[in-house]
């Protein structure tokens, strides 16, 4: 597996694009690095609203005109025939259809409006199971050298360009994390946006071709950002390798503050401790004395570096023209695969 | 982007991801337009479809092992055309291939439930076929005979599913099969059945009722008369509403009338009430003083008068009672005085001087007059106390009498007041019932006016009133319902009526047709698409085991039925298949294998009792003419007069061929004997079929198609019967008594140890025919069944079945030596050696034409005539038509020509002109699945010197035989059939099989024709 370091992360000046990109969506935080993402094309069970058929909704609804219980006896094919007008055998082939969808039972001697077909009537539609291949994603958790920090987590995931990311051995996705979905409370399916009407995926060990799984996994190069408060809202947005365009049309990941448990770099953000040897590196690049940068004195407020500098460092910036006093030079913290971005402000001690 | 920005993507290709396929949902929305133009994403099932059958096998392996795939792990699909999926045999039918493989080892017997017949009148093997195809969980195979009720079975099989729900697919290859079956299902009215036409066949060709149940005709029909219907029911539910807006007025008037007449009744209850108590409330009144009006002034006046007069007399008595006691005391005080003066006088008045009396009285001077004064004031005091105390009494009466009078006088004023009252009273009473007539005069007016009967207040109470505005109350909000309902229906009907219709596919429970409609009609094809429940195959033995499993697959269970052509089915394959009309197709006997490997055959067992002059003889291995002559004979030990044939053929194991039992043996004993000793139960059953019945109390394992009479019941075991006809030693059943320990399981295996018999309870033979007249049926099965026609026991009768000869049969012929008779025994008359060449081979034009040129030209170019046949057949009819019972007749003919030469012989006679109604001529296919009374067969072929064979197709012969209900009558040439018998091999479109079958019918037609010509001659 690549690892972190040996992977392309953005420069200052695309970093301060994209902050203006994004600045329709207010952002607090800005985070930019790469996401390995088991995209897992699957076959599931789910339950879905149809609309009731018409005609269906008609029968019901003679059925309840007739009092809801009615004898299966000639007389009541008889009376439900008379207000439909319908033969016999139509009208039985239609009761048949709805006691397929439990909306009315048959027992030996009576049809009974079941409390489903009370419901349907009202809502004029009808749940269905049905079993369609849906993509589920998770994201995976790394430390720098690409090893699993924990489980991969399921995250509604737009698809965005991507590059394909060969699972090694100690990465395989296990079908469990996805069938231990459904057993989540269904706070936690609103808050990652887990489909709530998925009701089952097929048992393990089906030897149908149409139970296979397929886990396209891929490499996303984003941009993940914190919303303004309240809710602290968790923005993902894709970026094109290609020219580092950022694609702000559309969030391709959008969940609540309370899902920012899923990015380890937005729920724990990097200590001074990482910035320094950021602030260093710039500084080295730009051939700053160590001894004035040993002299700085780093805080960290929003999305700001604050760099309480001596005047001496100040001069010298100046001298060098340097881009850092219009408010447009970032730096990047840290050395994993996503990395905490923030401007830089040099003030004076 | 900086070089070292652009360095890192350097070595990782970009597959960048589309969207999802439309098979595939995305649990979240569809992606943006931009990855649109980006390389297609790998789709699983896409590639499926796409892979060749060893990538999806390793990929299926793959996926196996790691419980999913990679999509870096999925190859290129290496043909890259889309195929269709891959379609498996859904599981329901791997029992069917099994059993069409010949594996029904593993099958378990099925289990019937009981129904409730619709057609009452089939018999036991009938309904049991109906029983098991119901129950079967797979496959159930029928075959019957002609005339032995297939369509009737197949027709109840199609009902009964169709009422439980199912949902039934019926195919056959002729149409005319179909409709035999239709006609009886639609007597139904709970089953909806679409007919699909078959591509031979025109909609205006078939019958009216038959047409109704086609696929357009019902569509039309549900259009007009559903929407018709809808807008009547929408205009009576208005009806309805409107009716009820007008009965609501009447409620007020009914409720306020109710209320009038409860007042009215009140008042007279109050009335009557009052009149009962009239005479204590007026003496309550009198007495208490409490009575006003002229009735009060007069019982006070009355009172006061009485009151003073009373008053009166009281006073006077009080001065009598006072003068009285004064009289009293005074007379007291004297009789004292006198007391005490009395001795003193008394000595006085007696001069008893010497008494202190005396002296005292002569001394006090003037006692005597002084007591004479007392006596005298006693005296008159007395008579004043007895004038007072009349007095007294005087005024007593008298006061007795005031009271008295005062008494009659008030009673005369009391009853006065109370006649007075009770006139007044009355009147109001009157009053009050005039008024309580009117009111029901308007209370009958307004309940008339309510329409429904239901609705009208039982009596004239507020209480009645209430309660039926309650009831009609709930109708008008019925109405109200049903009213919106006919209107959203009617709309309903009116937007989605053009898109309805078609769903009448959906809807039919039975859809039939042909295999060649199926095949070319899109919507049958599509209509089929849905998964039927029971997939019926009529005429069965014509589809190929490609066929049945593709018809297998429409639906969960399959029912084959075919129909038997005698006892070569199940032996032999039957190679003389037809399909789809005149074209001869041999087709691979794929119902015939199914049916060997399933079937419970009765005729597998070998063995056979019969008499051996007056010794009972059991056969238990089949002997052959040769094997005769290596039987040994053994007595038994314990039993000397019992023999023992056993069959030592050389370098074969001894076996035990015979027992032959003392004329004194009866067969029940030899039974028991055969059971007990070798442990064989030596069955003969009837027919060719055998089948377990389960029942409460026992398993019964029927060997014949009805219950024989005359039978006797024999203990071979603990808990098993066998029912035997003890003249014939013919088995009709086995019991195995449940109660004895019996099991389902036990009973197979016993059946299978003993008899090698297996039901596994998936087919069903028919051999009784049902329409044929019994001894016409007895003659058929012979010539044209072997014997497998199975008449139900009875009185045989009559064999209504004549051969006309044509040319007749004649005693000697010394000029015609081929036309020569062969000597018959017993005087009967003899066959000719060849045929008389009295056919006419239409394809061919002769100088000396048989049939006149007239009749010549109008005639088909090809097949055959027999004029001087023909002729004979008129006769025949004319003879027929002369007898008059007035029943149909039908005349068959083998080929087209004859029955055109008949229909132009037909219209020139005089007599049968007037009765072509009763009449129908045709070949054999358009009497398929009919029968009438009686029939007329012209076999036509006449061949001079060849074997020829009869009929355009195989089973026409069959066909045309078995029609006639009562009487059939065959028109041919007996040299020729003597001829025919006479080959054995392939002949014209015959191949050996359906050649041997035709010439072995021959062969037994003619037997029979030996046997009864000088009778029916």
């Amino acid at each position: 597996m690549t690892s972190a370091s040996s992977l392309a992360f953005p420069g200052s000046r695309t970093l301060a694009l994209w902050w203006r990109q994004l600045a329709s969506f207010a952002p607090q935080t800005l985070c930019v690095g790469y996401l390995f993402v088991h995209r897992l094309e699957a076959p599931a069970c789910w339950l879905l609203a149809q609309p009731l058929d018409p005609l269906l909704v008609l029968v019901l609804e003679a059925l309840v005109l007739d009092g809801g219980t009615a004898d299966s006896s000639p007389d009541f094919y008889e009376r439900l025939h008379h207000r439909l007008r319908l033969d016999v055998p139509i009208l039985r082939r239609l009761l048949r259809s709805l006691a397929d969808t439990q909306m009315v039972e048959a027992t030996s001697s009576a049809w009974n409006i079941t409390e489903q077909g009370r419901q349907a009537l009202q809502t004029k539609s009808v749940w269905t199971r049905q079993w369609k291949r849906a993509v589920f994603p998770f994201i995976e958790q790394l430390d720098p050298t690409g090893q699993r920090l924990t489980t991969p987590h399921f995250a509604a995931l737009l698809d965005a360009p991507s590059s394909s990311w060969h699972v090694e051995d100690g990465m395989a996705f296990d079908m469990a994390w996805l069938q231990s979905c459904l057993q989540q409370p269904p706070d936690w399916k609103m808050t990652f946006q887990f489909p709530a009407d998925v009701i089952t995926f097929p048992a393990p060990g089906s030897n149908s071709w149409e139970h296979v799984a397929l886990d396209r996994s891929e490499r996303l190069l984003v941009v993940l950002c914190e919303g303004p408060s309240p809710g602290h809202e968790l923005l993902g947005f894709s970026v094109r390798p290609e020219g580092w365009a950022l694609n702000t049309a559309e969030p391709i990941l959008r969940l609540p503050g309370g899902a920012r448990a899923i990015v380890r770099e937005l729920e724990r953000p990097a200590s001074l401790d990482l910035w320094k040897p950021a602030w260093q590196s710039w500084c080295k690049t730009r051939t700053v004395p160590p001894a004035m940068i040993d002299d700085c004195a780093l805080a960290k407020v929003d999305e700001r570096l604050r760099i309480e500098a001596s005047a001496d460092l100040l001069e010298y910036l100046r001298a060098g023209k340097s881009d850092v006093f219009k408010g447009e030079t970032w730096l990047l913290a840290g050395d994993g695969y996503l990395r905490e971005a923030a401007r830089l402000d040099v003030v004076g001690r | 982007m900086k070089s070292r920005e652009r360095k890192a993507f350097g070595g990782i290709s970009a597959t960048a991801t589309a969207p999802a396929a439309a098979s595939v949902t995305a649990p979240v929305p569809a992606r943006s337009p931009a990855d649109a133009t980006t390389p297609r994403v790998l789709h699983w099932e896409e590639w499926f479809q796409s892979a060749t059958p060893a990538q999806r096998a390793d990929m299926l392996t793959l996926a196996a092992r790691q419980g999913l795939l990679y999509a870096f792990q999925v190859p290129p699909a290496a043909n890259g055309v889309k195929n269709k999926l891959p379609v498996e045999n859904p599981a329901h039918l791997q029992p069917l291939v099994r059993i069409l493989a010949g594996e029904t080892d593993g099958l378990a017997p099925v289990c019937t439930r009981p129904l409730t017949f619709i057609d009452q009148e089939l018999d036991p093997a009938q309904r049991e076929a109906v029983l098991r195809a119901m129950a079967t969980p797979d496959v159930f195979l029928l075959q019957g005979l002609p005339g032995t009720g297939r369509s009737r079975v197949l027709a109840e099989i199609l009902t009964q599913a169709a009422l439980r729900g199912d949902r039934v697919l019926f195919l056959t290859n002729h149409p005319a099969c179909l409709d035999s079956v239709l006609v009886r299902l639609m007597r139904n009215k709970g089953v909806l059945a679409l007919r699909f036409l078959d591509p031979s066949e025109a909609a205006l060709s078939l019958p009216a009722d038959v047409l109704a149940c086609t696929f357009k005709e019902r569509q039309r029909i549900f259009r007009e008369q559903t929407l018709q219907q809808a807008e009547q029911a929408f205009t009576e539910a208005e009806r309805r509403q409107a009716q009820r807006l007008e009965e609501a007025a009447y409620w007020s008037p009914l409720r306020e009338c109710a209320e009038q007449m409860a007042q009215l009744q009140q008042r007279l209850h109050e009335s009557e009430s009052r009149l009962s108590t009239l005479a204590d409330d007026v003496r309550r009144e009198a007495t208490t003083g409490s009575a006003g009006g002229a009735f009060g002034a007069q019982i006070a006046d009355q009172e006061q008068t009485h009151q003073h007069n009373v008053n009166t007399l009281g006073e006077e008595q009080a001065t009598q009672a006072q003068q009285h006691a004064c009289a009293v005391k005074e007379l007291a005080d004297v009789e004292a005085a006198m007391q005490v003066m009395r001795p003193t006088a008394e000595a006085k008045r007696h001069g008893r001087w010497w008494t202190f009396a005396w002296w005292r009285a002569t001394f006090s001077g003037q006692v005597l007059a002084r007591m004479t004064e007392l006596e005298s004031r006693q005296q008159t005091l007395r008579t004043t106390l007895q004038a007072l105390e009349l007095s007294q009494k005087q005024a007593e009466d008298k006061r007795k009498h005031l009271d008295v009078e005062f008494a009659q006088a008030r009673d005369k004023l009391l009853d006065d007041e109370l006649d007075r009252r009770r006139q007044e009273v009355l009147r109001e009473q009157s009053s009050y019932r005039g008024e309580q007539e009117k009111l029901a005069l308007i209370w009958q007016t307004q309940v008339g006016k309510l329409a429904t009967p239901d609705h009208r207040p039982a009596e004239p109470t507020s209480a009645a009133v209430v309660a039926a505005a309650a009831r009609w109350e709930n109708q008008r909000r019925l109405d109200d319902d049903s009213l919106l309902f006919a209107c959203r229906w009617l709309s309903y009907l009116k937007e989605q009526g053009q898109h309805l219709d078609s769903r009448i596919v959906a809807w039919a429970q039975v859809l039939a047709g042909t295999l060649s409609g199926l095949r070319q009609d899109a919507v049958f094809a599509d209509a089929a698409r849905m998964e039927f429940d029971l997939v019926v195959l009529d005429e069965a033995e014509q589809f190929t085991e490609t066929d049945i499993l593709q018809a297998a697959r429409y639906g969960r269970r399959l029912c084959l039925a075919a129909q038997s052509h005698g006892p070569a089915d199940g032996l032999v394959p039957a190679s003389k298949l037809v399909t789809g009309g005149p074209q001869l197709t041999p087709r691979v006997a794929c119902f015939q294998r199914v049916w060997q490997g399933l079937h419970c055959d009765s005729r597998r067992l070998h063995y056979a009792w019969d008499r051996e002059n007056s010794r009972l003889c059991c056969t238990l291995r089949p002997v052959s003419g040769q094997e005769r002559a290596h039987l040994e004979i053994e007595h038994v030990a314990d039993f000397p007069e019992i023999e023992l044939r056993i069959l030592a053929s050389p370098k074969a194991p001894p076996l035990l061929a015979q027992v032959v039992f003392p004329p004194n043996m009866t067969v029940c004993q030899a039974k028991e004997f055969i059971y007990r000793e070798l442990q064989e139960v030596a069955v003969r059953g009837s027919g060719r079929g055998a089948w377990l019945v389960e029942e409460n109390d026992v398993f019964r394992f029927n060997l014949g198609p009805f219950p024989l009479t005359d039978t006797v019941c024999l203990d071979l075991d603990t808990g098993l019967r066998e029912w035997i006809v003890p003249d014939t030693a013919q088995t009709c059943r086995l019991e195995f008594v449940r109660a004895a320990g019996w099991t389902r399981s036990q009973v197979d295996a016993w059946l299978q140890r003993h008899l090698h018999l297996r039901d596994l309870g998936r087919t069903m033979a028919l051999q009784v025919p049902h329409r044929m007249a019994h001894g016409l049926a007895g003659t058929l099965s012979e010539v044209l069944f072997a014997g497998e026609y199975l008449p139900a026991p009875g009185p045989m009768g009559r064999a209504d079945f004549e051969f006309i000869a044509v040319p007749p049969l004649r005693k000697d012929s010394k000029a015609d030596d081929k036309r020569k008779p062969v000597a018959g025994g017993n005087g009967t008359y003899g066959l000719p050696k060849e045929g008389a060449g009295l056919e006419q081979d239409l394809s061919t034009q002769r100088l000396a034409d048989r049939v006149p040129a007239d009749l010549r030209a109008e005639l088909p170019r090809r097949g055959f005539a027999n004029f001087l046949e023909a002729q004979a057949v008129i006769h025949k009819l004319e003879e027929l038509v002369a007898q008059g019972n007035g029943e149909p007749l039908a005349v068959i003919a083998l080929y087209e020509g004859q029955v055109e030469l008949l229909r132009r012989l037909v219209a020139r006679s005089p007599i049968l002109r007037q009765h072509t109604n009763a009449l129908e001529i045709g070949v054999p296919g358009a009497f398929q699945e009919r029968e009438v009374p009686t029939v007329l067969v012209s076999l036509t072929r006449s061949h001079s010197h060849r074997a020829v064979s009869f009929g355009e197709h195989d089973s026409d012969l069959v066909l045309a035989l078995t029609r006639a209900r009562k009487r059939l009558l065959v028109f041919g040439d007996p040299g020729t059939l003597v001829k025919r018998s006479h080959w054995q091999g392939p002949l014209d479109h015959l191949d050996g099989a359906a050649a041997a079958l035709e010439a072995r019918r021959l062969t037994a037609l003619l037997r029979w024709v030996g046997n009864s010509f000088p009778k029916s001659h």
